[in-house]
């Protein structure tokens, strides 16, 4: 098991309960995928394992998230620095209005890295996003002009060069193109070789060609957690087998 | 697959391959109890008519190889649905086999028509209405999803193993003391291994219907595994 692990979390939205009691480990240097339908929570519970949700107003939770050991809700935990281990790529690609260089710098640059290793960070980081090949002829051109894969492999490269020890993805290909989700799929890939992957994604094919381990959400809760092989073709749980067979009643 | 899909399309694609493969098996069952009567009968002219119904068996297994095809490129199915589509493959292939086995032993109910009977059939007939037996069986597992059902196939094929023998033991003595019998002897080794196979063939079918309903597979459970009185 990685060092990320949530103990009875729930999550609540002002008054309602969003996530309950919630109790799952991340293997280390693999991909845990969790699926459900819209709003059953996994978005929610993703969000909370780098306390993303501390910037929504009334967002509250109770359990724990456990990383290394330490509950990082704790009063003393400096939440800057628990996204700076627990690294997260969004939905939409959301580079900075800046350089290619500098959307990949600006993080380290942030954490006082010296400027004078920042070029390579930039050229390694690039490089484990399977990037580097198609920038490294133009990293001064605007961020913005790349294509939407090119973008969210940027991002990815962004996390990266703040060496975080997990990466949160939240449905990272949803806005891409088959061709552009392949790459993102295959840098996922090789990128679970030197960080522990926790990916949310309502591709379910997605989810079976790209994870190790697979947790289906539902109405907040965790139906089943299993390994992704035997997962989608032998669920144990009727709700999972409804859900991955598209069936009601 | 008792609750039904959000998908009336996605279902009625599945519906449409169940009864693809339903037809596929209907079609064999019937050519199977013609060539029972043509046996018994010595009626060359009914195994004949057989022999031309294969056609039916080898189009119907066009179809529902389109058919489960298409479903995997257009549905993606998951857990059940996708253990049914690929059991259905195999259930074809063994479908389209035994209407091949049954037009070997058809042509040689012709040859035999030719050969004068020697002794009136002992053990064959019984074996023929197990196999019968093992086929129905087998496919009334698939229709309702029954493992209990697929497990009684699974059983009598033991039976049919000891009947092969037996028969096997017979002829052997018989082509032994009359040389006038190797010609007929043979041809009867011959149907009655082909009998033999089609129960293979339908035990195959009651382990995929075991396989899509539990997720277990149980093929070549000679070694330790799930047995038919523990499915």
């Amino acid at each position: 098991m990685s060092g990320l692990l949530t103990k009875d979390l729930s999550i609540f939205y002002g008054t309602k309960r969003a996530v309950q009691n919630v109790s799952l480990a991340f293997p280390s240097y693999s991909v845990t995928a969790l699926i459900g339908p819209s709003g059953c929570g996994k978005s929610t519970f993703l969000r909370a394992l780098n306390r993303m949700n501390d910037f929504i107003p009334h967002c509250s939770i109770t359990g724990e998230v456990q990383f290394n050991g330490q509950n990082i809700y704790h009063p003393q935990v400096d939440s800057v620095l628990v996204r700076r281990q627990i690294g997260m790529v969004f939905q939409k690609p959301n580079p900075f209005p800046k350089t290619i260089f500098e959307n990949v710098a600006w993080g380290p640059k942030r954490a006082g890295i010296s400027s004078s290793v920042i070029p390579r960070l930039v050229e390694e980081s690039l490089k484990a996003a399977a990037l580097w090949s198609e920038v490294s002829d133009r990293l001064n051109s605007p961020a913005l002009g790349l294509s939407g894969g090119q973008q969210q492999r940027l991002c990815i490269a962004r996390a990266i060069a703040m060496k975080p020890s997990v990466l949160l993805m939240d449905e990272p290909c949803s806005a891409l193109d088959p061709i552009a989700t392949a790459r993102i799929e295959e840098l996922i890939g090789n990128l679970k070789q030197k960080f522990t992957i926790v990916i949310v994604t309502h591709n379910m094919q997605q989810a079976a060609r790209v994870s190790d381990t697979t947790s289906f959400f539902l109405n907040g809760g965790v139906i089943e957690t299993g390994e992704t092989k035997s997962f989608f073709t032998r669920p144990e749980k009727v709700e999972t087998e409804n859900y991955l067979t598209g069936k009601f009643g | 697959m008792s609750s039904k899909h959000f998908s009336a399309q996605f279902e009625e694609d599945l519906t449409k391959l169940k009864d693809s493969l339903l037809l596929m098996g209907g079609t064999i069952e019937s050519m199977l109890n013609e060539t029972h009567e043509a046996l018994l009968r010595n009626d060359a002219n009914l195994a004949r008519r057989v022999i031309h119904r294969d056609v039916e068996v080898d189009n119907l297994e066009k179809v529902v190889d389109q058919q489960a095809l298409q479903i995997l490129a257009l549905r993606q199915p998951a857990a059940i649905d996708l253990r049914f589509v690929t059991s259905a493959f195999k259930i074809c292939t063994d479908l389209e086999r035994m209407g091949d086995i049954l037009v070997n032993i058809c042509e040689r109910i012709c040859e035999l028509a030719e050969v004068e009977q020697l002794k009136p059939y002992e053990i064959l007939p019984e074996m023929m209405q197990t196999v019968r037996r093992m086929i129905s069986l087998s496919l009334d597992s698939f229709v309702n999803q029954s493992t209990e059902t697929a497990a009684e196939v699974l059983e009598s094929d033991q039976k049919v193993d000891q009947m092969t023998r037996e028969i096997f033991s017979e002829l052997v003595l018989l082509m032994k003391s009359h040389e006038n019998a190797v010609e007929r002897g043979l041809k009867l080794f011959f149907i009655t291994k082909h009998l033999e196979r089609l129960a293979d063939h339908s035990t195959n079918i009651a382990e995929q219907v075991i396989f899509t309903v539990k997720g277990l597979d149980i093929r070549h459970s000679h070694a330790p595994g799930p047995t038919p009185s523990s499915i």
